[in-house]
């Protein structure tokens, strides 16, 4: 209907927020909505379940967002949704589910899109899985405020694209793996308030662009490492103008 | 507050084992905000600490082993905004006048410092048991809002809703 002669439409952009009350699962059927580019679920306290499977089949789409949903959603992310090619965007946060968590296995393309994985204060339980690392393209991983254990996997160094690191407040255990000291890119790395062991690694001395380190609240011993002496941060951040910042 | 990473370096190192100085810190001339409250740091500070930043520097360091006096630079340091210190070793009268003349927040035990701004001594144990809360200090209640906090509302609009 959008499309005529003059004007042809490659994409019809289709954004969806929901706003009313819902009631139940999410359909299966919601994997129709193959041009949907944004979906947003948003305050439904009354919403169950997991995520469809069926979700993977939504090729469009770009970003999810479920954000203070009830205390009968949740479950397990789908793996299809994590395949989705042009996904950019899953921010999960604060919702009052207490049964979401990551599955076990998921082979991530080599074409992935996914730019920001944000999982906030949601009770995601079970260890970090070692597909994340995987996430080429990924630049804000956020898994803050659940309950995610094991280890940090050792091929988290993998993710050369990362700028935002932030697993605070979580039950991780184990060193702190030696391999972050790759992540080239990196600006913000926040390990706080778990219950990671041994020494820091002599390797975050390497981290050039790195302008916050938190590894406070934990059971870390010995000395501050002497590669340290080479964090001083060369590049300037003028990119970003005071004045566009949210007063929170 | 808002976490913003400008030319700013953000240390983190609280309630841990960590021991040994924090010579080492000398080095990270962007260094901004240093938390190393409830570790067994020990050692003077060293004098160019902070020596790089010209914004506001934020410093607890309550609950080590630190000894000596604090460095004589600090008296320079008109951004020091904030340096909790107290339940340390510090020598007797550490701290100079002119360090709590710079510093609208300066907690040190009541013997290391003749100034100290706040002296609460909870415990009535001769200690000072002022805290900072660190990652409010650093804004991380931010989290994933980060991004909306570097790029401005506009661009998550575009990207989310």
């Amino acid at each position: 209907m959008l499309n005529d002669d003059q004007s042809p439409v490659d994409f019809m952009m289709v954004n969806i927020r929901i706003v009313n009350d819902l009631n139940g699962p999410l359909p299966a059927e919601i994997g129709y909505l193959m041009d949907c580019r944004s979906l947003m679920l948003e305050q439904h306290l009354r919403l169950t379940g997991p995520l469809p499977q069926t979700m993977g089949n939504m090729t469009g789409l770009f970003s999810v967002a479920l954000l203070f949903n009830g205390p009968k959603f949740g479950g397990e992310l789908p793996s299809s949704l994590l395949r989705l090619k042009y996904l950019n965007t899953i921010h999960i946060q604060d919702n009052f589910g207490k049964n979401w968590s990551l599955p076990s296995n998921v082979r991530v393309g080599d074409d992935t899109q996914l730019e920001r994985l944000m999982l906030v204060r949601n009770s995601f339980a079970g260890i970090i899985p070692p597909w994340i690392a995987k996430l080429k393209q990924l630049q804000t991983l956020d898994l803050s405020k659940n309950n995610f254990h094991g280890a940090i996997p050792e091929a988290i160094g993998d993710l050369s694209s990362v700028k935002y690191f932030n697993l605070l407040g979580n039950n991780l255990t184990e060193t702190i793996p030696s391999s972050l000291g790759t992540l080239s890119q990196i600006d913000a790395l926040i390990l706080g308030e778990n219950a990671l062991q041994g020494e820091l690694p002599a390797s975050i001395g390497n981290l050039s662009t790195l302008q916050l380190l938190d590894v406070g609240s934990n059971e870390l011993t010995s000395t501050i490492p002497p590669s340290f002496a080479k964090l001083e941060s060369l590049s300037k951040y003028t990119l970003f103008d005071e004045t566009l910042c949210l007063e929170t | 507050m808002p976490l913003l990473l400008i030319s700013s370096e953000y240390l983190v190192l609280e309630s841990n084992r960590f021991n040994g100085t924090v010579d080492v810190l000398e080095s990270m001339k962007n260094l901004t905000v240093l938390l190393t409250r409830s570790n067994s740091f020990s050692g003077s500070l060293p004098d160019g600490l902070f020596s790089g930043t010209s914004d506001n520097i934020v410093v607890d360091i309550g609950d080590n082993k630190f000894t000596d006096e604090l460095p004589t630079s600090f008296a320079k340091r008109s951004n020091l905004v904030s340096l909790i210190g107290a339940r340390n070793s510090f020598a007797d009268n550490a701290t100079q006048s002119s360090v709590c003349d710079n510093s609208p927040l300066l907690v040190m035990d009541c013997d290391a410092c003749e100034c100290c701004e706040v002296c609460c001594d909870g415990e009535n144990d001769g200690v000072c048991d002022f805290q900072l809360d660190g990652r409010a200090v650093l804004g991380l209640e931010c989290g994933p809002w980060y991004e909306y906090c570097m790029r401005g509302a506009d661009y998550f609009a575009e990207i989310l809703y």
